[in-house]
């Protein structure tokens, strides 16, 4: 085992069913590989341009991105519903409230700053696909804020006067100059790159090899 | 994305890496892109269809 942990660079969206089950193969890989990891979420938009309220149903969304109908788009739903399904998580369609995150990537580097970025991602992935709370207005960002141990009135502080748009930008472009076109990106010890949702023993196999590198 | 077959270059100074990185994994798994989500055996989108 390696004296300090490996670091992983992540590179995810809330509103991204494969960047939480992603996460949670990566959260499974490190219990079974028993190699210490410290993980820094950095912001990637997958919809830059969606308004902070949207109307109509995820699968209705879904149907009009995709250019299926609303019953094919439902039928991708469960797909990605019984693939969360097998890492543990219980996603509800039916309750997803489809919102720009833009102010909850900002709201995730004052956590960083602040020692909660881990527990945020987690507490804003939950929200998003499986209570139906939503992740783009900012008193309820705030309460989630302080669900995870953050000051709520600076969390509200943050969301409303900007604070860390640069910080968002920056790693949006960063992820285009290293090429990232999809995610859930991650990025082991700044050597090795694993791409999408991958099984376990894939990033089981990553930590090892970003393990063994820096013990040799 | 290109796989190199070295070691990558080292981190910027903040920690966060600069690549380039060995690519681990199968690239066709689960991943979110272009404001879409696909995964491997999910129902595909239907060809545009004429409008004539």
């Amino acid at each position: 085992m390696p004296a300090t942990p490996i670091r992983v660079d992540v590179w995810s969206d809330i509103a991204c069913p494969f960047c939480y089950i992603g996460k949670r193969n990566l959260e499974a890989a490190v219990e079974v590989a028993d190699v210490p990891a410290e993980i820094v979420y950095h912001s990637f938009e997958l919809s830059p341009d969606l308004p902070v309220d949207t109307t109509g149903s995820h699968a209705e969304m879904l149907a009009a991105k995709m250019g299926v109908d609303v019953d094919q788009a439902h039928q991708m739903e469960r797909r990605t519903t019984e693939l969360a399904a097998r890492a543990g998580l219980a996603f509800d369609y039916e309750q997803v409230h489809p919102a720009n995150t833009r102010a909850a990537h900002r709201l995730l580097h004052h956590a960083l700053a602040h020692g909660h970025q881990a527990r945020l991602k987690e507490r804003l992935l939950a929200a998003y696909f499986t209570e139906g709370r939503h992740v783009g207005r900012h008193d309820e960002l705030a309460d989630l804020a302080a669900e995870v141990g953050l000051d709520r009135e600076e969390a509200l502080g943050v969301l409303t006067d900007g604070s860390f748009g640069a910080a968002v930008d920056q790693d949006v472009a960063q992820a285009a100059s290293l090429g990232i076109r999809g995610v859930p990106f991650f990025v082991l010890d700044s050597r090795f790159a694993v791409s999408g949702a991958q099984p376990v023993e894939v990033f089981v196999d990553a930590l090892r090899q970003a393990a063994a590198e820096d013990a040799a | 994305m290109s796989t190199p077959d070295r070691p990558a270059d080292r981190p910027s100074d903040d920690g966060t890496p600069t690549g380039p990185f060995v690519v681990l994994g199968d690239p066709g798994a689960a991943l979110c892109e272009g404001d879409a989500c696909a995964a491997p055996g999910a129902a595909a989108p239907q060809e545009a269809q004429p409008t004539d």
